[in-house]
């Protein structure tokens, strides 16, 4: 059923129905949202990066034949929407630099490790940017796989069509995605392996 | 490929069956190995608790957006197409100016041309007929 409203609003949309194009967008705004906070970390770029997605959407609409999933084209969309605005906040001077941040955020990342399931608003709040300031020290490519595979729980296959890369890509950047992170994140590791003990 | 590559494909369930067994006897034997398996897992785990995040509530601004791109795609749009259409005028009007000079400058030139041979007749006659 939730299929067919999609579909139908879909049809709607596509006869220019700008009310079911509304529906569409408070339907995905908050995963949408969910993933570009993830992909590009600061909120108010994540807003502009979604609020982007929505309005390439709605252009392209008239082109989408349903061959993928909604959702799968809504996510490429916005993958392809935050790399973009990734690089443009990377070419930005006043970006500080992954070596500075890794030492001012040591911390961080040890109670990332540390911490139990958030039981609260509060450690939510914590857990969330504890996980943004492990995601940071990824470039955007690798953040991106990383997203979709273990926040937004796509299989490789659908990571492989989301980003339109092959799945040995996809396979190839999750490794390296997770060797930078064993690398950055071990010797904190072991530090609160050696507290627990 | 090390162990530690092998790790690495082994937490996505990348590796082939093969490497499997090997690997996971591997862990079982290796410290250090293991520490790295448990932090692999313990990343993805962590990750796979982040809280949803709230829209902020886009509709407005991309509401706001598609209009304002709606309105300039449609001056582009007019744009494209009074372009030509001035174009088209302002050839057709020069034509009509430049057809008008031309009458103009033929009447012009006639009556010119006739005065000057007027008064050149005029002036041969009376040199012929009131010759000094």
């Amino acid at each position: 059923m939730a299929d067919f409203d999609e579909r139908d609003l879909i049809r709607q949309c596509q006869k220019g129905d700008v009310q079911a194009f509304r529906h569409l967008v408070e339907r995905y705004e908050d995963r949408i949202y969910g993933l570009t906070c993830s992909i590009l970390g600061d909120p108010e770029v994540a807003k502009d990066a979604a609020q982007e997605t929505f309005v390439r959407v709605y252009k392209a609409l008239g082109k989408f034949e349903g061959r993928s999933s909604f959702y799968t084209y809504l996510y490429r969309i916005a993958t392809n929407v935050c790399l973009t605005f990734a690089q443009r906040e990377q070419r930005r001077p006043d970006r500080i630099s992954l070596e500075g941040m890794q030492e001012a955020s040591d911390m961080t990342l040890d109670r990332f490790l540390g911490t139990d399931e958030p039981q609260n608003d509060i450690e939510r709040i914590g857990l969330r940017e504890e996980i943004q300031e492990v995601l940071d020290h990824l470039s955007p490519d690798h953040r991106a796989v990383v997203v979709l595979k273990d926040i937004e729980d796509l299989s490789q296959e659908e990571i492989a069509d989301v980003l339109d890369v092959s799945i040995g890509t996809v396979k190839s950047r999750l490794s390296r995605a997770r060797a930078r992170l064993r690398d950055l994140l071990m010797p904190l590791y072991r530090e609160w392996q050696g507290e627990e003990i | 490929m090390t162990d530690r590559d092998k790790l690495l494909l082994y937490v996505d369930g990348n590796l082939s069956a093969e490497h499997v067994r090997e690997i996971e006897a591997r862990i079982a034997e290796d410290a250090d190995l293991r520490a790295e398996y448990d932090l692999l897992r313990h990343v993805q785990r962590r990750l796979s608790q982040r809280p949803m995040d709230s829209s902020p509530g886009l509709w407005d601004g991309v509401q706001a957006q598609i209009r304002e791109e709606s309105l300039w795609n449609s001056l582009v749009w007019a744009g494209k197409r009074l372009v030509p259409l001035a174009a088209a005028a302002a050839v057709i009007f020069m034509v009509l100016i430049d057809n008008g000079d031309t009458e103009a400058n033929t009447v012009s030139d006639y009556f010119d041309s006739q005065t000057e041979m007027v008064l050149s007749e005029v002036q041969t006659d009376s040199l012929v007929i009131y010759p000094e």
